[in-house]
């Protein structure tokens, strides 16, 4: 098949961040350098000791240069399930998201796709294209007409019309139209059927760039003489995948199509109609899975001589568990999210509930427990997606838990450690038998300090839980101590640091840079920061409510409006 | 020898296995002297941690390994003085018996069943111990213990013991043993078998005599087992896991025959034999004709922490 290739898109430089910070990241993500190299040790060395240097943000929001993210897996799959059909078998492989800021979908604005990617998409776009060909009934669902023969041109262009709509999340252009259906009238004429004609038009939707990436043009903004905004069909896109991971459905496509979306009412309508749609659960999950890095969960590798508990499907159980909360804090209680911290309330499976040791709640699946008051075991960070993930295959560690609870929950910025750094912590002794107190002694190591004082103390307050999740009192035989601090704060255990950090401005301030950065799909900006705080205030004052701060962010001009020019 | 009688041969001992360790109580005989120090369990630490904190009131524990006791050496063996007498090859109470010493020296203990154990390895079926234990790890043989009014895992004056059977396949763990902490369902027609009361004593709970008519199903076959002035010992390691669980008593020989007797059914010499096994090694319980009509046994064993599901969803699921 012959089709018109696309060249690998390379989105444009992430925008300015701060300080030398901002400059070592954005080179160590992209295009690493001496320099960048250089400045990655000193930062090393340096970076935990003391926060950036504060810069004065805008008062007023000045918006982000629109960015060319990809479809990320979890949207490539979603958008593919949505508009032809849940059954199909995706493609095994494609060019694979990278996250930036810790979140794929910002990744997905700076990564580049590269020349295997390209040919993956194709591959993917054929083999997809033949299943929905290759079935009559599939095929029939999407066809807008009853084809009158292989030759069956005006049906064809109906076709390629209705589906290209669905999945480029805009109208296509006559000239689109024509191109498409030219190539699949020749095909089925060649090949003598309408199907074929149909599978090789669909091909030719699927790889193209207008599919594979989310771009966004914009158009003058009525409200902000001079400046831009998300036209209504790109607006609806960005609404879709950001509270449903997936494409608009025909009623968002219809006020997109009638101009009326850019209407404060009709688009807080809109964003209502969406909550309360089963796919808002699909993007909670979503971003859930981004945030706590829960893909990662699906990889873990423990040692089974250490780990007893540990099984090849232990990460999609845990990862799960992590899922339901989220999703049961978010809709069924929509309540104060702060809870996701201190709740005894967690769904477990069978096997989970071993690790636990509560009693499960029915044999297959997860079901709803309440964790005992007897030990520390609460929320989040109870929970083995978390206590595993940030663990060493053979040992806790209270260094990857802090920088966990620091990256992700906090928003500190913990750098790697550099790669000439020699991380290994000392041997137990007689003086140092558990991890805190080799830990402790590894704090004076010079190198190694400034980060791990920063880290460990909030990582102690979890030694109590294995490197799987399992409850002990004892670390090599001593008993463990799990007190420590959290910026200042003093805690005994994991009960009060869970308190300590659902107390903490931080944590919702984070979420709320998350959320948003997930929302646009591309790393904020400094001209951002007054929305996002704006957006943290709103948060605040409706008691932590997650669909509040969604709404409030599908809402925000920052969501819709987009620099004049890129920067 | 047929593979059939291999397997029938090994069937009998795991049912031998049940029968001593699905003790029901109602009341008892004379009490035995305890040997309280036969354990070989490491002391635990059920006095740190959450227990010492929260007391709990009740404890569940699956068995995860399940063997049978042996002479080591000859002349010592674990177990209890059920019959309250010292015999020897003289004593006519016990058919001519000898009884053995507990490792810790208690004199008196009834332990026949530790005489045939090296006789059935010596058969060539020596393998049923092993088969005992595929059952416990997958589900076969799933055998709970149960403290109930537990104030101190450690030292309690009063704790209750209930011996349950449960339902389902376990989950094992990546060295192939039952996992702790993990859920069954109580097996709906032998859920409980409640053995009496008694102390907790340094982790170590030593519960008996009871008795014992229980019906068991072994490969979709029901029998009914019959054992008498039963006996169960534990040390509580912790809330996670026992150790050095012992669990004796004498088994009526006529339930022995009558289960051999409806196993034949299927399997046409398994009569003849658990006869030429357990034929003439009676030492309890002699009756008017002069026969020993119990056969003393101890089983060992070890197990971890569980959990019942909830009553309703049992009730829902088939087992």
């Amino acid at each position: 098949m012959i089709l018109h290739p696309y060249s690998p898109i390379v989105a444009r430089p992430a925008p300015r961040r701060r300080g030398l910070v901002a400059v070592a990241r954005g080179f160590s993500h992209r295009e690493p350098t001496a320099t960048a190299a250089l400045f990655s040790v000193i930062l090393g060395l340096t970076a935990c000791e003391k926060p950036d240097p504060p810069v004065a943000a805008p008062a007023a929001l000045q918006p982000a240069p629109a960015t060319l993210p990809r479809l990320t897996r979890a949207l490539y799959d979603n958008t593919i399930r949505d508009v032809l059909g849940p059954d199909l078998a995706l493609p095994a492989t494609l060019e694979p998201d990278v996250a930036f800021e810790h979140l794929l979908t910002v990744g997905s604005a700076v990564a580049k796709v590269s020349p295997r990617g390209v040919e993956l998409y194709e591959e993917a776009a054929r083999s997809l294209a033949a299943q929905v060909a290759g079935k009559p009934e599939r095929l029939a669902k999407l066809l807008p007409c009853t084809p009158t023969g292989a030759g069956d041109a005006p049906c064809l262009r109906q076709f390629v019309q209705t589906v290209g709509e669905q999945l480029w999340r805009r109208p296509l252009t006559d000239g689109e139209v024509t191109a498409i259906a030219a190539l699949g009238g020749k095909a089925g004429a060649t090949l003598g059927t309408f199907a074929q004609s149909a599978e090789f038009a669909l091909a030719a939707l699927l790889q193209a760039p207008a599919f594979v990436y989310r771009p966004e043009h914009g158009e003058a903004d009525p409200k902000h003489p001079g400046g831009k905004r998300l036209n209504a069909v790109e607006l609806a896109a960005k609404l879709a995948y950001f509270l449903w991971n997936g494409p608009p459905d025909a009623a968002l496509r219809a006020a997109a199509a009638d101009k009326t979306l850019h209407d404060a009412k009709v688009l807080a309508g809109q964003v209502s109609r969406m909550l309360s749609d089963p796919k808002a659960h699909r993007a909670v999950r979503g971003f859930a899975s981004e945030w706590l890095q829960l893909q990662e969960v699906l990889k873990l590798n423990k040692d089974p001589k250490v780990y007893k508990h540990f099984s090849s499907d232990l990460g999609g159980s845990a990862k799960e568990e992590t899922l339901r909360l989220v999703e049961f804090l978010v809709f069924d209680k929509d309540g104060d999210f702060r809870e996701l911290l201190t709740t005894r309330s967690t769904f477990v499976d069978r096997r989970l509930a071993a690790i636990y040791e509560v009693p499960a709640n029915q044999e297959l699946g997860h079901a709803a427990v309440q964790l005992p008051t007897d030990n520390e075991r609460r929320g989040l960070l109870g929970q083995v997606s978390f206590l595993a993930l940030a663990a060493h295959p053979v040992s806790s560690s209270p260094t990857l838990r802090g920088a966990f609870v620091r990256r992700h929950l906090l928003c500190d910025h913990v750098p790697d450690p550099p790669a000439n750094l020699n991380t290994a912590i000392p041997e137990p002794s007689p003086d140092a038998k558990t991890l805190r107190q080799r830990l402790t002694a590894h704090m004076n190591v010079p190198g190694c300090s400034s980060c791990h004082k920063a880290l460990d103390p909030i990582g102690f307050a979890f030694e109590r839980f294995d490197g799987i999740g399992r409850f002990r009192t004892k670390d090599n035989g001593e008993p463990i101590d799990s007190s420590g601090e959290l910026d200042g704060v003093p805690f005994a255990n994991l009960d009060g640091f869970a308190a300590a950090i659902a107390n903490s401005p931080k944590f919702y301030k984070c979420l709320t840079r998350k959320l948003y950065a997930y929302a646009v799909a591309r790393p904020t900006t400094d001209g951002e920061a007054s929305q996002i705080a704006q957006l943290a205030e709103t948060f605040a004052k409706s008691g932590m409510r997650v669909q509040v701060l969604l709404r409030a962010i599908a809402t925000s001009d920052g969501f819709a409006r987009i620099a004049t020019e890129a920067k | 020898m047929s593979a059939g009688r291999w397997t029938m041969s090994s069937n009998w001992a795991i049912l031998l296995a049940i029968q001593l360790l699905l003790l029901a109580c109602d009341g008892g005989g004379a009490g035995p002297v305890a040997d309280a120090t036969a354990t070989d369990a490491v002391a635990g630490d059920a006095g740190s941690g959450p227990l010492a904190r929260n007391p709990v009131t009740r404890r569940l524990w699956v068995l995860d390994t399940v063997k049978f006791t042996r002479q080591d050496p000859v002349g010592i063996a674990p177990g209890w003085n059920l019959d309250g007498k010292v015999s020897d090859e003289k004593d006519d109470a016990s058919c001519g018996k000898p009884d053995f010493k507990s490792p810790a020296g208690v004199d008196g203990i009834d332990n026949q069943f530790a005489v045939l154990v090296p006789i059935i390895e010596k058969t060539g079926i020596a393998a049923f111990e092993s088969l005992l234990q595929a059952s416990v790890e997958s589900g076969g043989v799933l055998l709970m213990v149960e403290l109930e009014g537990i104030d101190d895992l450690r030292n309690d004056p009063e704790v209750k013991v209930t011996i349950r059977a449960g339902q389902g396949v376990p989950l094992l763990g990546t060295d192939g043993k039952v996992l702790t902490g993990q859920t069954f369902h109580v097996n709906k027609r032998d859920p409980a078998t409640p053995c009496g009361k008694g102390a907790l004593k340094d982790g170590v709970v030593d519960i008996g005599p009871f008795d014992i008519d229980l019906p068991i199903q072994v490969f979709g076959k029901e029998y009914t087992l019959e054992m008498r002035t039963g006996h169960v010992r534990f040390h509580v390691i912790d809330a996670q896991r026992i150790d050095g669980g012992l669990v004796g008593g004498g088994i009526t020989l006529s339930s022995i025959g009558k289960i051999a007797k409806t196993a034949a059914e299927d399997q046409g010499n398994i009569d003849d034999i658990v006869q030429s096994l357990t034929g003439g090694m009676g030492d309890l319980a002699k009756d008017a004709t002069g026969t020993c009509t119990q056969l003393s046994a101890v089983l060992s064993f070890s197990g971890v922490s569980a959990f019942f599901y909830p009553y309703e969803i049992t009730q829902t699921t088939k087992n």
